[in-house]
């Protein structure tokens, strides 16, 4: 019985690093610059599709699909971002969420016509495969790689943002936009850059999450809610936040639905609500 | 080249309403010149069209003979225009030190080696250290900017002005909600800006006008009224009725 709870736990912090990945740039995004881009799932979906087109059609392997993913959807992101969203920085949060909620409907329907709404394969290397024996306890190989890149990332985003002069900028841009620019700051440039790390770090995780959290059309609409849980149990804009409430999420959303599949969803919005309640403002997040 | 900052027929306009209209204005190099005239005259729209926070309308700006006009807010910086807030706009969860120091890194350009720290040149820590220090800010320069009393607040904007090395400066009334009794400091840190930089301010006290600024330039309903030295701006009759008549000189 331990053992099945520590399997699941830890397919649960997996699975919760799947939701950091993808998080991150949305918490980046509504936290720092105030935006609220609700279509933050169809770059990871997107990552998603990038990754299998590249595996499926051109016999990439999937490790190197990885970085293609973060790129393409990092550079798709500054066009959209320069093109679309920057006209709506200074616009309400009403006018933002009409707009990204159609455009995550129209990259459903977009993607459905590409590649219909079945579910896309995914094949993952030999050597990711099977089970390893990690202090008596026998974990997938492909979920210790996810613990290990979740990891990973979210330590380069934190040394990124406390300890570069790049970051330096970032956090000048997020306190003062003002004065920022005064001291001859390219702010728009800053945010353009930060929302593509953020874009991209969501198309990775697309594309590393498409055996776990499945690639259909559908992706931005099902895990939405989870992303902006993550985001809001986090508090916006803390990466130590995101980290922690994604694993928090992951590991009680596979414990309900491995254990109480009945009422399964249900625990994780109740624990939500009552962290919120406990903590407006999140986990780490600072109090505005 | 004696003229540092000129505009040309600048013009601004929200719709139907004139905000700014047709300025034909000029600075000087090394000029002391203050820019006053009643709420709503359209003084800081006129600054906020020299740094290009706001867009102009129609017109041109020329900074030291190069057309600035098209140029973002950041670029203008990088070319020698520095400014000031009406109302204080610091980093308040930065110290003095560390917001005069990311002022040096972008202006020498080092944050192009976005991966190392801020804090890891020393020539940017000891030219920091240094303009805080004249600005008699160097024992609060490691307190966190929100915690300093008001009247710091302002030198420390100064002291990150300062730190990009302006050609010209733009100050948004220096002393605006400075409680009397701390204005001295910021006062004499004006006093002693290098003589190199041209300096714009708008203040509200004639007093303090006649004895930092050598020309005045009056602005009302955003086009310029008069324009001379402190002395002939206070006895002009047209700038005296739209004060109202106050013979005090405190508009």
């Amino acid at each position: 019985m331990l053992a099945i709870l520590l399997t699941v736990l830890f397919d649960g912090l997996a699975y919760g690093m799947l939701l950091f990945l993808i998080s991150i740039g949305l918490s980046v995004t509504m936290g720092m610059m105030g935006f609220v881009n609700l279509a933050h799932g169809a770059f990871a979906m997107f990552g998603g599709y990038v990754a299998t087109t590249l595996m499926q059609r051109a016999g990439v392997p999937f490790l190197v699909t990885l970085p293609v993913a973060f790129a393409v959807v990092a550079l798709a992101s500054i066009v959209v971002e320069r093109l679309l969203y920057q006209r709506l920085y200074r616009r309400g949060p009403l006018d933002q969420v009409l707009f990204t909620v159609g455009l995550t409907f129209m990259s459903v329907a977009g993607i459905t016509w590409f590649y219909g709404p079945s579910q896309q394969p995914v094949v993952l290397p030999a050597f990711l495969q099977g089970q390893v024996n990690l202090l008596g306890l026998e974990v997938g190989i492909f979920r210790l790689f996810l613990v290990a890149v979740g990891l990973l990332v979210a330590a380069a985003v934190v040394l990124g943002v406390e300890r570069t002069r790049f970051g330096a900028k970032i956090r000048a841009a997020v306190d003062n936009p003002v004065m920022a620019t005064g001291l001859g700051i390219n702010v728009g440039g800053v945010f353009a850059l930060t929302f593509a790390i953020g874009s991209g770090l969501a198309g990775l995780g697309g594309a590393l999450g498409i055996q776990i959290l499945g690639l259909t059309p559908a992706f931005p609409l099902k895990y939405l809610v989870l992303f902006l849980i993550v985001v809001s149990v986090g508090g916006l804009g803390s990466v130590g936040g995101a980290l922690l409430a994604a694993c928090v999420v992951g590991v009680i959303d596979m414990m309900t639905k491995y254990f109480l599949p009945e009422i399964g969803s249900f625990i994780i919005y109740a624990v939500m609500v009552a962290l919120l309640m406990w903590r407006p403002h999140g986990l780490l997040g600072k109090k505005s | 080249m004696s003229i540092a900052l000129t505009t040309t027929g600048l013009s601004k306009n929200y719709g139907a309403l004139q905000v700014t209209r047709a300025v034909n204005f000029s600075l000087p190099m090394g000029a002391r010149h203050a820019l006053i005239g009643p709420n709503g005259a359209g003084k800081t729209t006129f600054i906020n069209l020299l740094t290009g926070t706001v867009p102009a309308t129609s017109g041109s700006i020329t900074l030291l003979g190069e057309d600035i006009t098209g140029q973002r807010p950041d670029q203008r910086v990088k070319r020698g225009l520095a400014r000031t807030f009406q109302v204080t706009s610091l980093f308040p969860e930065l110290t003095p030190m560390q917001s005069v120091t990311l002022a040096v890194c972008e202006r020498l350009g080092l944050t192009a080696r976005w991966y190392k720290r801020t804090g890891e040149h020393r020539a940017a820590l000891d030219e920091a250290a240094e303009i805080l220090a004249q600005l008699r800010l160097g024992h609060v320069g490691h307190l966190l900017t929100r915690t300093l009393p008001y009247g710091q607040q302002r030198i420390v904007e100064v002291a990150v002005a300062l730190a990009l090395r302006p050609r010209v400066l733009l100050l948004d009334e220096p002393a605006a909600g400075i409680p009397s009794g701390e204005s001295a400091e910021l006062f004499e840190v004006i006093a002693e800006l290098p003589e190199d930089i041209s300096l714009l301010f708008i203040e509200h006290d004639m007093h303090l006008v006649s004895r930092f600024a050598s020309r005045v330039t009056v602005l009302v309903a955003g086009g310029i009224l008069a324009e001379g030295t402190p002395a002939e701006i206070m006895a002009n009759p047209e700038v005296r009725t739209v004060y109202l008549g106050n013979s005090e000189g405190h508009a």
